[in-house]
């Protein structure tokens, strides 16, 4: 063997480093990224969704609850359904898509989406539903 | 000649592990900035869902910090600050809750040099004031 032949061993360490480098710490990076974006997304559907069925779920028929001297509680599900709508639209949050509102009873249930860009793994889309129900004396 | 190799393998190895190190705390920076915006957008949310429930604009501004910190406790986010805008505090009107802070990313060294020594983290939430829970002043 001559001294000018090249060792196969010399620079095996930089390969592997390469390697792992690609294969396990770039997309550990993303995935560390990409699922807190998804994770805060999330939380924040949640509570928006949660504290907008709550302001509709808190609409009473004013008039039949006067009317009756106060015996009779209904929820009023035209104010219900438009104070849901409302809160919805103010909350402002990014990528929040048109959003389903169901009034059952004394119930308002509410389904809505969010389109969330992450930072490298494109779009994600997260759903979420809530409900709330009127109460009253409790 | 095998000893020199065996010498060889030892630096390339230090400087690597050097490396993977550097990136190995970078991943960490990383996890504490989206967990601390997790918290900070929280923060910010119950903050004006706890605000927009309260009786009056006082009681909305008390109401809306309490919840902010209350949320943040235990976070390592420093100069935590939070700042209600009610507005008139008029029924069915919008209120904005901005919370923000920072993050020292001084125990990271090649996020720092990106990054800086601290990482604002910002966030703005809105809620309707809800009218059977607030009143007009």
């Amino acid at each position: 063997m001559s001294g000018l032949t090249r060792n196969p061993q010399q620079g095996q360490i930089l390969v592997l480093a390469a390697i792992l480098m690609t294969f396990f710490f770039i997309p550990l990076a993303i995935l560390v990224v990409d699922t807190g974006l998804v994770e805060s997304n999330y939380a924040q559907l949640n509570e928006t969704v949660q504290a907008a069925a709550e302001d509709g779920a808190s609409m009473l028929n004013e008039g039949l609850y006067r009317s009756s001297n106060g015996r009779t509680v209904q929820l009023d599900p035209v104010l219900a359904r438009q104070v849901t709508d409302q809160a919805l639209r103010v909350s402002r949050l990014p990528g929040l898509s048109p959003w389903q509102i169901d009034i059952h009873g004394t119930t308002v249930s509410v389904t809505a989406k969010v389109t969330v860009r992450l930072f490298v793994l494109g779009n994600a889309t997260l759903a979420t539903s809530e409900s709330a129900r009127l109460a009253y004396g409790q | 000649m095998k000893r020199r190799q065996s010498g060889q393998a030892v630096v390339e190895w230090a400087v690597v592990a050097f490396v993977l190190l550097l990136f190995a705390l970078s991943l960490l920076a990383l996890g504490q900035i989206v967990g601390q915006y997790t918290a900070v957008r929280s923060a910010a949310s119950q903050a004006a869902f706890a605000a927009a429930r309260a009786p009056s604009e006082p009681a909305a501004i008390q109401a809306g910090e309490d919840s902010a910190y209350q949320a943040m406790r235990g976070s390592q986010v420093e100069a935590f600050a939070v700042r209600i805008q009610a507005g008139t505090f008029e029924r069915g009107a919008t209120l904005t809750a901005t919370a923000e802070g920072y993050l020292s990313l001084a125990p990271f060294p090649l996020v720092r040099q990106i990054l800086g020594q601290r990482f604002h983290l910002q966030w703005q939430a809105s809620a309707l004031i809800e009218p059977y829970r607030s009143r007009s002043p």
